[in-house]
């Protein structure tokens, strides 16, 4: 279990310095976006699977989890998206 | 009886939307709003009404799902939390993108210092994450450490964030001063508080840890409270690149 942990906090450290790398690199700011948003997504799934544990619980929380998740984003979207009225 | 399939459920989460819609409507002046609050109060009295007719036993309120109860508890909170957090980071980029102008963070925040600050927060992760491992191995002693190290990297966090504040703040940054600044108060301010909530829980947690009252089959709040801790760190994850790196 420690062994798990602690290589996932490594990976954590490694993928952020990679994030405030990527911002120093010339990509076109839409490339950056995507990389930074696409890493920033993975490292959220780690926390949930390996230290929240949601690996091992039952499929119907892991149903909720997605539902929110779902729900959130589809909230975050209608908010930024332009001209988008609810 | 409230099994599945029970239809209320939805029935009332959508008759408090309607009501919650219903009430911007009635404050935007149109009276179309009162059909939302009707069909709130028309749902809450038929459950209402169902409920003092249905005669029921103990056992059936026994819950159909294969986890406790307060941990589901604490994972439906942190799914409103999700809510939360989702509404205020989607509104404030909203208005990031609908801004005729917007600085470039790197300009004006300290991301050098703020990305330590998430490498901080990350440890504090991992050091809850063992705090929990350690008290279900009967390790009394590592949970006490592993806490407190935790509380010390949360106040760090905080700590940096303050720094952070008090020089935004000298150069100009007030809350009220821009878009800029409102949203990237009220965003990291949300979140700051969420952390110290963390470190009050944590500060209960201990208390009872050196009263030795956590065991091998007993430690359930650590467990919760680490839940809460993580999601406040998964935040933080998401926050950090959309105010600094985007």
């Amino acid at each position: 279990m420690r062994k798990t942990y602690i290589s996932i906090w490594a990976a954590l450290a490694a993928i952020t310095g990679l994030e405030l790398a990527i911002t120093y690199t010339g990509l076109s700011k839409v490339l950056q976006t995507m990389a930074i948003a696409g890493l920033s997504v993975a490292k959220a799934l780690m926390v949930i699977a390996f230290f929240m544990h949601m690996l091992h619980e039952p499929k119907q929380l892991k149903y909720m989890a997605l539902a929110s998740l779902a729900l959130g984003s589809i909230l975050a979207f209608f908010l930024i998206a332009p001209h988008a009225s609810l | 009886m409230s099994a599945h399939g029970d239809i209320w459920p939805p029935l009332i989460g959508l008759s408090l939307g309607s009501f919650g819609y219903g009430l911007l409507l009635l404050a935007k002046g149109s009276m179309y709003g009162l059909a939302g609050i009707f069909f709130f109060i028309i749902a809450m009295g038929g459950f209402t009404l169902k409920e003092i007719r249905t005669k029921r036993d103990k056992d059936s309120y026994e819950s159909s799902l294969p986890i406790d109860h307060p941990k589901f508890a604490m994972w439906l909170f942190l799914f409103s939390e999700v809510i939360f957090f989702s509404s205020l980071i989607g509104s404030s980029y909203g208005i990031r993108v609908h801004a005729q102008s917007w600085p470039i963070a790197s300009q004006v925040l300290n991301v050098p210092i703020t990305a330590f600050n998430t490498f901080v927060l990350i440890c504090s992760s991992l050091t809850m994450a063992l705090a929990l491992d350690s008290v279900k191995k009967g390790d009394n002693n590592g949970l006490k450490k592993y806490l407190m190290l935790t509380i010390l990297l949360g106040l760090t966090f905080l700590g940096i964030k303050l720094f952070e504040y008090s020089h935004l703040l000298s150069e100009g940054y007030a809350p009220a001063k821009s878009l800029f600044a409102t949203t990237y108060f009220v965003q990291t301010g949300f979140h700051g508080l969420h952390v110290l909530g963390g470190i009050i829980a944590m500060l209960f947690l201990l208390g009872k840890a050196q009263k030795n009252h956590f065991t091998k089959e007993n430690h359930d709040y650590v467990e919760y409270t680490g839940l809460y801790w993580h999601f406040v760190d998964i935040v933080w994850i998401l926050l950090f690149p959309i105010i600094y790196l985007i």
